[in-house]
């Protein structure tokens, strides 16, 4: 059973981030051998002076492949998880869904849409993850995280939404290799330039610092952009700034 | 340059220069988590843990530490 884990608002301005709680659940599942994890993924939300978040609003969200009696068991650990380690102050919430099990899985993508354009409100997630078919708890404070979480697993759903967590460990000599080499990175799904095209596994790639993979069609996508000037090398990872809108 | 507003970053979300000359010289600068980090100079305002986005720049939320538009104006000016 495939099921998507999506939390927020769990930390406060001086503790470890969301993404941090987000790894340590997924790994957490392996461990108990209840199901296998896939990577992490960042959603960005609404930026409004309307909406109480610490500093960035940005939503957390995994897969895993678990077997479905174990759903429950899941929910609960997850459940205690967030509320024991979760920071003072903040106002966490769950959102788990087990995606063939969903009874509207367009009310969940239209959500988490919704929660980067405008302004949603407990109620409405509530509602909405009631509608679905899906799991949506807090877990401390307002109770506000809840809505982050929702709109988290509706993005993750989507598959075009959001950064992944971490930077790919990759050893290269003198700083290039090739993009078959890099698509023998375990993190890395596709790779694509910017502009949406494949390139030829024999091309060279100029690798920056701190390489990062997006979330497109429901993969892992390593963006490349062409390097200036006429050398060798013609393509390189992208800088941190470019990868900020995703 | 847009207007500031109170208390915001004149900056907007992508004056690179700009944040991370602030945070060259900010004594409270402290590295968000990973995730996080968006600017390619590591010590930036826009990487920095008490960075708070709006919707189109930041304000910092460092106690004590206000951010008077007119600082940022001026090195706005001054790299113009």
């Amino acid at each position: 059973m495939q099921i998507l884990v999506s939390i927020d608002d769990t930390d406060n301005l001086d503790s470890r981030g969301t993404g941090a709680l987000a790894s340590l659940l997924a790994d957490a599942l392996e461990e108990r051998s209840w199901g296998k994890s896939s990577f992490v993924t960042r959603h960005q939300l609404l930026l409004h002076q309307d909406i109480p978040y610490t500093s960035h609003n940005s939503a957390m969200c995994f897969a895993a492949d678990i077997q479905p009696h174990l759903l429950d068991t899941v929910i609960e650990y997850a459940s205690a998880f967030l509320a024991g380690e979760s920071a003072a102050g903040s106002d966490p919430g769950l959102c788990v869904a087990a995606i063939d099990c969903l009874k509207n899985r367009n009310l969940l993508l239209t959500f988490g849409n919704r929660a980067k354009q405008e302004v949603v409100t407990m109620a409405e997630a509530h509602a909405v993850a009631k509608e679905a078919g899906c799991h949506l708890s807090s877990h401390g404070g307002s109770g506000q995280g809840v809505i982050g979480a929702l709109a988290g697993a509706g993005l993750r759903l989507g598959g075009n939404d959001g950064r992944l967590k971490g930077s790919l460990r990759m050893p290269a000599a003198a700083g290039r290799v090739s993009v078959a080499e890099l698509m023998g990175c375990a993190e890395v799904d596709e790779i694509r330039t910017v502009s949406g095209e494949p390139l030829d596994g024999t091309e060279q790639v100029r690798l920056g610092d701190k390489v990062k993979t997006v979330m497109l069609a429901g993969k892992s996508v390593l963006l490349l952009e062409p390097v200036s000037g006429t050398g060798e090398i013609r393509w390189q990872t992208c800088a941190k700034q470019r990868l900020k809108c995703y | 340059m847009r207007e500031c507003v109170a208390g915001e970053f004149a900056g907007g979300q992508e004056d690179w220069r700009g944040a991370a000359l602030l945070a060259a010289t900010c004594p409270g600068f402290s590295f968000d988590v990973e995730e996080e980090l968006v600017a390619d100079d590591a010590r930036s305002c826009y990487n920095c843990r008490y960075r708070r986005w709006t919707r189109l720049s930041f304000t910092c939320m460092q106690a004590g530490r206000p951010m008077p538009g007119s600082c940022h104006d001026n090195l706005a000016m001054e790299r113009s």
